[in-house]
């Protein structure tokens, strides 16, 4: 960086007040982000910490190539100004996705209640068909066997059928 | 030497917008009122800062390129500030004291009426078409 003073856009005498002001006010905005990163009560305030600190990191950028006159900076800001969001949005997503109850992963969550719902439904069926059986005759444990099986296969059947629904 | 005073007030005014978020993001309550105060510096101390630049490069390569910045800029911080602020209000994050109106209530409430009234009238997931 030899010569950097020649490329100065901005006159020195103004420069050399202004610079020490910027820079004090840049690092203290920065070192406050980052407690407020450590210490954020939840992962969106981490989030929004992120994003302040981005914006800062852009002005900054902004500052110096302004005072320096470096325009091959500028498709850094470009890169950093389109992309910057995609950290705050995935964890976001993230977030509001994991207060579901259910552990399926890519239904909705209404899919996923109903799914619940059905298959505690079935298991009431079951059980009272099994109270059925047992109330009728315990000596035939091979029907007993044989009302298993199809309770099994239709337990299977309707979440493929569901699966195909989707696709 | 006007052009280099406007351009360096500009930049002191964009570095004080993120001085005051980062203030305004350890002093505030909560999430929605943080978000608010974070979001001051990803527009408007940008927009000073490309002013800045704008005015001490007059070239147009240099002015398109910041004008795009701005766009994507503007394009792109409203997307991830509506994320998380749904996010906030989906965790129950905000204070409902600080507010004076929630008109997503009203919304998430039919909204909850509707599915329980449609999943009372069709139980099995395979009448759900």
């Amino acid at each position: 960086m030899n010569g950097l003073s020649d490329e100065l856009l901005i006159d020195p005498a103004i420069l050399r007040i202004a610079a020490p002001i910027l820079l004090v006010i840049f690092l203290a905005t920065l070192v406050i982000v980052v407690i407020k990163l450590i210490r954020g009560p939840s992962i969106l305030d981490r989030m929004i910490a992120n994003d302040v600190f981005l914006a800062t990191l852009l002005c900054g950028l902004g500052a110096f190539i302004a005072a320096t006159g470096r325009v091959d900076l500028l498709p850094v800001l470009l890169a950093v100004a389109a992309l910057g969001f995609v950290g705050s949005v995935s964890v976001s997503r993230y977030v509001s996705r994991s207060d579901t109850s259910s552990p399926v992963v890519g239904e909705t969550r209404s899919m996923a209640q109903a799914h619940t719902l059905s298959m505690a439904q079935r298991r009431d069926q079951e059980e009272a068909q099994r109270q059925r059986s047992s109330r009728a005759g315990s000596a035939d444990g091979p029907d007993d066997a044989e009302a298993g099986r199809p309770a099994g296969a239709e337990t299977v059947g309707p979440l493929f059928a569901e699966e195909q629904e989707q696709s | 030497m006007i052009a280099d005073i406007f351009s360096i007030v500009f930049m002191i005014g964009g570095a004080l917008l993120s001085l005051a978020a980062s203030i305004g993001l350890l002093r505030f309550p909560d999430l929605m009122s943080r978000l608010h105060a974070g979001s001051k510096p990803q527009i408007f101390g940008l927009l000073l800062m490309m002013l800045a630049i704008a005015i001490q490069i007059p070239q147009w390569g240099p002015i398109t390129t910041v004008f795009l910045v701005m766009t994507f800029q503007m394009m792109t911080s409203p997307i991830g500030t509506h994320m998380v602020g749904r996010a906030g209000y989906r965790t129950k994050r905000l204070r409902r004291s600080m507010l004076y109106q929630d008109e997503l209530a009203d919304a998430v409430a039919r909204a909850e009426l509707r599915d329980s009234s449609h999943r009372s009238s069709r139980t099995l997931p395979k009448d759900r078409s």
